[in-house]
């Protein structure tokens, strides 16, 4: 299958990604194109999706999870954007901030329990737009600290549900709202109901607030 | 009946703000996927930090990759119902309600049995 005689490892992935959306005129460069994308951001993703899969999907999720994500991204290539940036470094990040949207698409699948998940449409929509870049005020790091014993600090419960949640419930981002299916399989796996689901959610973000402040205010007084 | 106090209320902005840090921080700890420029840098920093995830032997090679999931694909397609009686499921219940099995049916059953077991020789 692997064509030897073509080399693009020269090729920017924005002409790799072009390559592919030319599957129909000539497969074998396509494909050749996909290995080369493939290769150049394999170990990216997988780094990405089995931290994020830790603990939470069983010991193959990562690898299927990868593997998908960069089939997906073959169907899909024709709705890359690179939003302006021409510079190699810029680009290749936004290329994986890319195939960070379409792993999270089938991610959040997964996480509805959807056993076609091979089979379902990735929002083209979604993923042609230019990614926002909602980034919170600086923290500084003792506040980080704190943030980070805060989270520790809660119930494996909590911290699931978070995880979770925030899969569907990204601050500053458009059309969140976790799906009543997504909280009632939390509630399943949890063994309580869905309504519980959210109120956890609330009392978690409280309970770090409430940690944070503790020791702000003990600190300050 | 009293009213509710507001302790179910949606989040207000400053809760919003600190939500947003509490996702930052899941953000560093690799339990959300970085879909931002800032993000990905961020991640790609830390994955270099930090211990390196050995790719597992079925992602190293990219055709392989490609040709398992064209297969796991052709197999969903031939799950689906054919539009006649040739599905196996028909082709068991006709025999479940005793009739004679037409001998096309039962020809066409031998070839896909023997394509099968060619298949599984193939394979090995």
């Amino acid at each position: 299958m692997p064509d030897r005689s073509l080399d693009l490892s020269q090729e920017t992935d924005e002409d790799l990604l072009v390559f592919m959306t030319m599957r129909e005129d000539d497969l074998s460069v396509a494909n050749e194109a996909w290995a080369e994308f493939y290769r150049r951001h394999i170990e990216y993703i997988y780094g990405v999706c089995s931290r994020v899969t830790r603990g939470i999907l069983a010991d193959s999720g990562p690898a299927d999870l990868a593997q998908e994500t960069f089939i997906r991204a073959y169907e899909k290539a024709g709705t890359f954007n690179n939003g302006g940036v021409k510079d190699p470094d810029g680009l290749r990040l936004r290329v994986r901030a890319w195939l960070g949207k379409i792993a999270q698409n089938i991610y959040s699948d997964i996480l509805r329990g959807r056993r076609d998940a091979n089979e379902t449409a990735v929002d083209r929509e979604e993923l042609e737009e230019t990614p926002e870049q909602v980034q919170g005020p600086p923290a500084t790091s003792a506040y980080k600290r704190l943030l980070d014993e805060a989270i520790n600090n809660l119930s494996e419960k909590k911290q699931h549900v978070l995880r979770v949640t925030y899969q569907y419930n990204q601050p500053g981002r458009k059309h969140q709202r976790l799906p009543n299916h997504v909280a009632e399989e939390l509630a399943k796996t949890l063994s309580t109901t869905s309504d519980n689901i959210r109120q956890l959610r609330r009392r978690a973000l409280r309970e770090v607030k409430q940690y944070i402040e503790s020791r702000t205010d003990a600190k300050s007084g | 009946m009293g009213k509710k106090t507001h302790k179910n209320e949606e989040p207000s902005e400053e809760f919003e703000e600190f939500e947003l840090q509490v996702y930052e921080a899941f953000l560093a700890r690799g339990w959300i996927i970085p879909q931002i420029d800032a993000d990905v840098s961020r991640a790609e920093a830390e994955m270099a930090a930090g211990e390196r995830e050995e790719l597992p032997c079925e992602l190293r090679d990219p055709y392989a990759a490609l040709r398992r999931s064209s297969e796991s694909r052709a197999k969903v397609i031939s799950l689906q119902p054919a539009e006649d009686y040739e599905t196996p499921e028909q082709l068991a219940r006709a025999a479940r309600k005793g009739k004679d099995i037409p001998a096309e049916i039962e020809d066409r059953m031998r070839q896909d049995r023997e394509a099968a077991e060619r298949e599984a020789t193939d394979d090995r």
